[in-house]
């Protein structure tokens, strides 16, 4: 590269051309409710397709350079309570990565603005790529970790498992909802704040746990998110020419800003906090800084002069933080049979660190921690969720259980529509499915599809038994002096039950 | 902390993955601009300041001691806070949505 690069990106840019052959708006396959005519659009990066191909080739060198001397070189054992944990995040973060690639595809083909074009293209070509380093970090880890089971299962089970529905769920959204809403929900929300702290503040995480691998394979991910960043900015600074956009964009915000913090959110907490022992920042003190005062902070503060207002339900997101984690965690290893990673406990010393960092942590936790402890012997026959009094209700939008923000003072509710009860884990996701019933009905949830099960058999028919077809994938500690089986978990005698609803409430108007 | 209390912030940041040329980079964005700070993560390093941060392509070729460019500035370019703007010789991080 040199002086002549915008040049270039000028000359480029100015071979452009319209179809005869076709009218412009046959041309797009889907529609948006965007006003997108006539206006200028910016592109940040000007990269040409030449020198996107020149720096992805030098980052993959850069990359497969350390998973080469990772295969050859053993740097002591990676830490047991990381590597079962990124069972569960990586399988589902490379089917994200595929989706995003398909949302792409459509915004390339629908948001119509050349600068934009060429921008969500070389996206389409990056998350395919982040979908094949992640799907090589999971190889990676099958063929080296010393218990490759749940990572040979990884790309099925983000298909089945009900813990990756939160996912599934905000990815399908992603695909089903209006092109342009998909641009600033997932640019804007999910790439420039949530998966920024995963990848980037989570990739401390796994450097010190002796990951190195997927150290390098997140922030080789990040530097492509960085155009991603840009390609949100550049969407939605176009949008902004025109006031016709501004209720479009409010609502838009308004709705992925809560389904994020809902999915992408939790993912993040979840991980930051429960499975990591080289405890640094708390998931809450990362969320502080990166989320609510670089990116609420920084970004809101530029739309107050288009009259966009921050999300409605920021209060509420910023106190979820004291909760969030530690509701979710009380989700994965109170249904722990059901999940395909062996789960580590946490300790004296984690309730101290937790105790500390979020006060008034072991009066709400500290028995269900005792309880779980109380049940990992397979000879027992007793198991934690039955314990628990069973599964509760799951949201009919973001697939979360209604445990949140706390069991205790949980915000799920019914509504009625056409006749028919639907449960919502909050306000936020209450509304959501208020301003669009059609977007978010007409599937099984896991309480449908699994009711009346054998717990034993829910795990079986989501594939998470090992190769003898009796032992559990999951284990509920890292070393049991005994691996469960399908006939342990038989014998502890849980059949799935559909609870009684949470009672109606109404929207104020 | 509430959504009225929502900080007014004008912090910008480069995040560059570990290594030499973060290295370089740092050092050259602590001769060309005012009051940056750097911290070590580790996997990765932050050069952050107020308004904006240039990155010149020159500075860092000093520091290095051989030559640089835009596309391998944007390689170990993890990630940033604000509004990347590419030009030839030079990458700025500002304010996201300032003109």
């Amino acid at each position: 590269m040199s002086a002549s690069l915008s040049k270039a990106y000028d000359r480029v840019k100015s071979i452009d051309w319209d179809p005869t052959y076709i009218k412009p708006e046959e041309k797009l396959v889907e529609k948006t409710r965007f006003h997108l005519e006539g206006l200028k659009p910016l592109d940040p990066f000007k990269t040409t397709v030449g020198e996107y191909f020149k720096m992805e080739q030098e980052k993959d060198n850069r990359h497969y350079a350390i998973l080469e001397a990772a295969s050859r070189l053993s740097h002591g054992e990676a830490d047991p309570r990381w590597m079962e944990g990124m069972k569960f995040g990586l399988s589902n973060l490379s089917a994200i990565e595929y989706s995003a690639g398909r949302q792409m595809g459509r915004m390339a083909r629908t948001v119509a603005p050349m600068e934009l074009r060429q921008g969500y293209m070389m996206q389409v070509l990056d998350e395919m790529r982040h979908t094949q380093l992640e799907m090589n970090t999971l190889r990676h880890h099958m063929r080296s970790w010393r218990d490759p089971a749940g990572y040979d299962v990884a790309l099925h089970a983000a298909g089945s498992s009900v813990g990756g529905g939160i996912f599934r769920s905000m990815c399908e959204d992603f695909m089903t909802c209006d092109p342009v809403e998909t641009s600033l929900g997932l640019q804007v929300f999910v790439e420039t704040a949530y998966s920024n702290v995963f990848f980037v503040g989570l990739s401390s995480a796994a450097a010190a746990h002796g990951d190195d691998m997927l150290a390098s394979t997140m922030l080789t991910i990040q530097s492509d998110e960085a155009r991603h960043m840009a390609n949100g900015w550049a969407t939605l600074a176009t949008l902004l020419q025109d006031d016709r956009n501004i209720p479009l964009i409010q609502d838009a915000l308004d709705k992925w800003s809560w389904r994020t913090h809902m999915s992408f959110g939790i993912g993040n907490n979840l991980f930051a906090d429960y499975f990591v022992r080289n405890r640094q920042e708390s998931a809450k003190e990362m969320n502080m800084r990166w989320l609510f005062d670089e990116f609420y902070g920084g970004f809101y503060q530029k739309l107050d002069r288009y009259g966009i207002k921050p999300p409605k339900h920021l209060d509420r997101m910023i106190s979820d933080q004291d909760w969030l984690s530690h509701s979710g965690a009380l989700y994965l290893f109170g249904a722990w049979p059901v999940f395909y990673h062996r789960f580590d406990p946490m300790t004296a010393a984690d309730m101290e660190w937790f105790e500390k960092k979020y006060p008034g942590w072991y009066e709400n936790y500290g028995s269900f921690w005792e309880a779980y402890n109380r049940m990992t012997n397979p000879e027992d026959h007793a198991l934690i969720i039955k314990e628990l009094g069973g599964l509760p209700n799951f949201c009919q939008v973001c697939q979360l259980p209604t445990i949140f923000p706390t069991p205790a003072t949980n915000t799920g509710r019914s509504h009625v529509h056409n006749g028919e009860n639907f449960i919502f884990c909050s306000q936020g996701c209450h509304e959501i499915f208020v301003n669009d019933p059609d977007h978010y009905q007409g599937f099984e949830g896991f309480l449908d599809r699994y009711a009346g099960f054998d717990l034993a058999d829910v795990t079986l028919d989501m594939g998470f038994v090992r190769e003898d077809g009796k032992t559990l994938i999951a284990q509920p500690v890292l070393e049991p002096k005994r691996m469960w089986t399908l006939d342990d978990l038989r014998r502890c005698g849980y059949e799935v039950v559909k609870p009684p609803a949470p009672p109606v409430v109404e929207l104020a108007a | 902390m509430n959504a009225m209390s929502l900080q007014e912030t004008h912090a910008v940041s480069a995040k560059l993955m570990a290594g030499e040329e973060a290295d370089a980079i740092a050092n050259a964005a602590c001769t060309d601009n005012e009051s940056i700070a750097i911290e070590d993560h580790g996997s990765y390093l932050t050069i952050s300041g107020s308004g904006r941060i240039m990155l010149s392509i020159e500075s860092i070729e000093e520091e290095l001691g051989r030559p640089y460019d835009v596309p391998t500035l944007l390689v170990v370019l993890a990630s940033y806070t604000g509004q990347v703007d590419v030009e030839d010789d030079r990458v700025y991080i500002k304010e996201a949505l300032s003109t």
